[in-house]
């Protein structure tokens, strides 16, 4: 049942699928509903894979006693119809899925990523802006991090290296305006 | 050569959150990527094409909201101005013409919404589709995207939703029983405008005369009002009710956070005046109840700010939930007999 979100009645038909906005017939406030094909389909249910019926046939690796019916795309195993995982136009065997997600070799099964580049760059430009003195600290850090992480992977969409670039160049002067602080210093 | 092809392309809208953290949406080649980022780590949700059943937009007031509030900041920053004067005037109509920028920019990206996204497994918000024009361009890149995954939903289809979901029948009983289970009496927004009423009658009261009496009454209402207004707040959002007076209660929540406003600016500069009487209510209730409208050109405004439009939502909305309740009385005969 495809409801308002205001006031929780349900939507006739002729409200869905419209070119423009238009109103709850209900409560009056205005919507836009867009549905799909995919409400109207019965979701796809999976195979428990058939038992061997004669001698000879290739069984599953996980389940020797079931029918293989494809390689796993990555290992190369026997799987039946139970084991199968078909992901990214691949069939692939649950180890070997669990693998990619672990090792983050499948991009489409991450759902987490850590911006390095954006890091360097704070640790190299928020003191500034905060509490200079600290730039002692963090610059060694945010040179530290640019150049540890210059190959790791940043965000999933698109991105540019500048803001690693950016740090680097930042850390290197205040480290250089540093090393000539304590120079002085020193030399009195 | 030929051009790297992307494999994200972004969608229009953004959503800012407090302290930086954004939301966006990429289109893939095979999927919608919703971002949530903190600037320094992201979360991704997926939606593949194939299994996206519905996306529905409800347009919402917040926009307007924050529009009436940006609009009471900004005429009371040019209020507090001229107030002060010197150096107050310049810094002052900073602030507001900040605030009046904010509420241009508001204005220009057009009004709020919600969008909602369905698949087989899960139902949520997408939060960068935020503002409905965001929404309708990204929907003018997105459907065809989904529709050449799935096709069009066909007539027949759509038709089959209403037979086999619910008939019309059934959703006809449904909307008789939601309407009677949920219609909201009216009761507390009726005592909301009428306090609010008497509470207008209390401010010229204050400002024609010097009793404490008065005043400490009115500190009194005020606070009621603050208290009904709530009630009245989550009476409507569970029940049903006008519409007209929905919008009234909301401009009364912002009429109600612009007079607190006003409030402290009057207390602190009776704080500057008098700084002993910071810790001594008593003391402060007293310098409160002697403020008259007469003595100055500023206060007068503040006090006529206080009073025309308590006023004229406190009339507007008696005579709108008295009509209210006379309807529903209509309707609740008819349905009995």
């Amino acid at each position: 049942m495809i409801s308002c979100k205001n006031c929780n009645t349900p939507l006739p038909a002729y409200v869905f699928n419209m070119n423009g906005p238009t109103v709850c017939p209900s409560c009056s406030v205005p919507i836009q509903a867009h549905v799909y094909p995919a409400y109207f389909n019965p979701l796809p249910l999976g195979s428990k894979g058939q038992a061997l019926i004669a001698d000879g046939q290739a069984g599953c690796y996980y389940h020797p006693k079931k029918q293989a019916i494809v390689p796993c795309s990555s290992c190369g195993r026997f799987l039946c119809a139970l084991c199968d995982v078909e992901f990214n136009d691949q069939h692939l065997c649950p180890v070997c899925l669990e693998r990619g997600k672990r090792k983050r070799k499948i991009v489409n099964l991450e759902n987490h990523r850590t911006l390095y580049d954006t890091i360097a760059l704070g640790f190299s430009v928020l003191p500034l802006l905060l509490f200079w003195p600290l730039t002692i600290l963090t610059a060694p850090v945010s040179f530290f991090l640019a150049i540890r992480f210059w190959n790791a992977p940043s965000s999933i969409v698109p991105r540019t290296k500048i803001r690693l670039i950016l740090a680097i160049l930042l850390s290197i002067v205040q480290m250089g305006i540093w090393a000539m602080i304590i120079l002085s210093i020193i030399a009195g | 050569m030929k051009k790297k092809e992307k494999p994200y392309r972004k969608l229009p809208g953004i959503r800012r959150r407090f302290l930086g953290g954004i939301d966006t949406l990429w289109a893939g080649t095979d999927h919608l990527l919703a971002i949530d980022s903190n600037r320094f780590s992201e979360n991704y949700k997926r939606f593949y094409y194939k299994d996206i059943q519905t996306i529905i937009a409800t347009k919402t007031v917040s926009g307007r909201i924050q529009n009436i509030i940006m609009i009471g900041l900004s005429a009371l920053f040019l209020l507090a101005g001229y107030w002060i004067g010197g150096g107050g005037i310049v810094f002052f109509s900073i602030l507001a013409g900040l605030v009046f920028f904010c509420l241009i920019y508001n204005t220009i990206v057009g009004p709020t919404c919600i969008t909602r996204i369905r698949t087989h497994g899960y139902e949520g918000q997408l939060y960068s589709l935020n503002r409905l024009s965001a929404m309708r361009r990204a929907m003018k890149f997105l459907n065809p995207l989904i529709e050449n995954v799935q096709g069009k939903a066909h007539l027949d289809q759509l038709e089959s939703y209403n037979g086999v979901e619910y008939n019309d029948q059934q959703s006809r009983l449904y909307s008789d029983d939601q309407e009677k289970r949920s219609r909201e009496s009216g009761t507390a927004h009726l005592f909301l405008f009428v306090t609010l009423l008497v509470l207008c009658l209390l401010t010229i009261g204050d400002g024609l005369t010097d009793s404490l009496i008065v005043t400490l009454f009115g500190v009194f209402i005020s606070f009621a009002v603050a208290i009904l207004l709530i009630i009245a707040l989550i009476k409507q959002y569970t029940g049903r009710i006008s519409n007209v007076i929905r919008w009234l209660t909301w401009t009364t929540l912002g009429y109600i956070c612009i007079s607190y406003i006003i409030g402290l600016i009057i207390y602190f500069s009776i704080v500057f005046k008098h700084p002993d009487a910071m810790h001594n209510q008593w003391e402060m209730l007293k310098q409160l109840a002697v403020l008259s409208p007469f003595s100055s050109d500023y206060i007068a405004a503040c006090y006529m700010f206080l009073i025309i439009p308590s006023f004229v939502l406190g009339t507007a909305g008696l005579f709108t939930v008295y009509r209210y309740k006379n309807e529903a009385g209509i309707d609740d005969d008819r349905s009995n007999g």
